[in-house]
């Protein structure tokens, strides 16, 4: 049942994802191309304009990181809440599926995302190596290669905190609707239990970043020290993620379970 | 047992009770109307036993089941407006229902829209209200399902809309089925009823078989209802 729900979530949500990663797609190559148009005018109306295409690629990034948020987020509530959920919760699925179908297709659609923006990035630092005549796959390769040799785990802790960033984002985006659902004023307390969520996330995030900057064991000054108290910091991190993200999963799945308000 | 049963089922929304006590037995092979008035609870009791609401007190069971995933491959829902994705059109929603339901009959449903000549490929947003809603039954109609739940299917439909998805219902059920019809349009349901339950202010009034009703009180259904609910207005 998991599968047939994912097939549906990506068809539901492609016609929407897909379209604004071509168009951000196609505003890069225009930006790439207008770099180096730009190596060759003079006319200062056309670099203007050139700039211009360049800026709206930076601008571009942002609003599809923000839309990608916004059309998740508005799928989860009107595919549970609105008059959608009449079909969804009629479908012969577990509360479970039905979540992991979201919380998967959400989290493949957020690192397509970051995938095409690196990807973007990477054209144009080709582009502007072309330009200036230097190596960038070279560098880009040496610096990674520099980077994992001083900082060791501390890259993998690194990409495995984003992971869990986006995954505990995504279930208090869940839960604060699925609490806020019980409500007459769906929306409005949906809105008030992410900031009560967030709150907690932060004293929770606070009770383990602050004692851990005060261990007498390490020494910020010292570089291996600082990293090591770095990757502490990370690991402490995930680990409260990862239980906050659990509780919120919980949070929702009893809310759907027992509390299902479709009044 | 019982295909669909409530016992003691209670609702509320702060002090209101949408549902107060309702017990109830609709038997497998009758065709039932929920008959009642606007705010009666019809549409409460359908969402109850579809597990869309949680009930306040009592509980109710399909097959001898509280709602969920199981009872939900019993149960076949058409809800009171449409509630189906505005940007997929009639092909994409058999493909659908295809998937998540064993008991779909997809060439029923393809052969329903043929002869109303709906276009397949036509997106849900773009059909009329009629059309939307004759997809919706369609679809639900196409299900072999245990249990049908009709939440005012003749609402806000014309007489030649109404008069269709009455035809649909009947030549598509399963006799073996209950199908329990929601509506307060008593006269046009009448014909195709088996059994009649009277729900006002969140109590079931009256639960008989209607051959019974009509030969106690020598009225039809449509009569019998009036009267009843006459009697609560004035009381």
């Amino acid at each position: 049942m998991l599968g047939k729900l994912l097939k549906h979530e990506f068809r539901a949500t492609a016609r929407m994802m897909l379209p604004m990663l071509a168009v951000l797609f196609g505003l890069n190559l225009l930006a790439d191309a207008s770099m180096l148009l730009a190596e060759h005018t003079r006319e200062g109306f056309l670099a203007f304009l050139l700039a211009l295409i360049v800026g709206l690629f930076f601008v571009g990034v942002i609003v599809a990181v923000v839309m990608t948020l916004v059309v998740l987020t508005l799928r989860f509530y009107r595919n549970f809440f609105g008059d959608e959920g009449y079909v969804t919760f009629t479908l012969p699925a577990t509360v479970h599926e039905q979540l992991w179908a979201k919380l998967l297709a959400a989290l493949v659609w957020f690192f397509a995302t970051m995938l095409e923006i690196a990807l973007c990035f990477g054209l144009m630092g080709l582009t502007l190596s072309l330009m200036q005549g230097f190596d960038f796959s070279g560098i880009v390769w040496d610096n990674l290669r520099e980077a994992l040799r001083q900082f060791g785990t501390l890259g993998l802790d690194s990409l495995f905190a984003m992971l869990i960033g986006t995954l505990v984002m995504l279930l208090q985006l869940y839960a604060a609707m699925s609490l806020g659902q019980m409500f007459s004023k769906k929306v409005l307390m949906s809105v008030v239990f992410f900031f009560a969520l967030n709150l907690v996330a932060s004293i929770l995030g606070s009770a383990v970043t602050v004692p851990a900057l005060f261990h007498p064991v390490v020494s910020p000054q010292s570089y291996p020290d600082a990293v090591r108290l770095f990757s502490h910091l990370i690991r402490s991190n995930n680990f409260t993620q990862l239980v906050f993200g659990v509780a919120l999963y919980f949070c929702s799945v009893l809310c759907l379970k027992k509390r299902l308000n479709l009044a | 047992m019982p295909i669909l049963e409530c016992r003691m089922l209670t609702k509320r929304y702060g002090e209101l009770a949408a549902l107060d006590g309702v017990n109830l037995a609709v038997e497998a092979g009758h065709v039932v109307g929920l008959l009642g008035p606007n705010g009666s609870g019809k549409t409460t009791l359908i969402k109850l036993a579809n597990g869309l609401l949680s009930p306040t007190s009592g509980e109710v069971l399909i097959g001898g089941k509280l709602p969920g995933p199981e009872t939900k491959r019993l149960v076949s829902y058409l809800p009171d407006r449409c509630c189906l994705p505005d940007w997929m059109n009639s092909e994409q929603l058999i493909d659908f229902y295809s998937d998540f339901y064993e008991d779909f009959d997809a060439a029923r449903a393809g052969e329903m829209l043929s002869h109303l000549k709906i276009d397949a490929k036509m997106r849900v947003r773009a059909m009329s209200k009629g059309t939307r809603e004759k997809v919706q039954l369609i679809l639900v109609m196409s299900r072999r399902a245990k249990l049908y739940l009709l939440d005012e299917p003749i609402g806000g439909v014309d007489p030649a809309t109404r008069d269709y998805i009455l035809e649909t219902i009947i030549r598509n059920y399963d006799p073996e089925a209950a199908v329990v019809i929601s509506t307060h349009l008593i006269a046009d349901v009448e014909p195709i009823l088996d059994e009649a339950v009277f729900i006002n202010n969140g109590r079931v009034v009256l639960q008989k078989s209607v051959d019974e009703l009509r030969a106690e009180s020598g009225k039809s259904v449509d009569e019998t209802f009036r009267e009843v609910f006459r009697c609560w207005e004035n009381s």
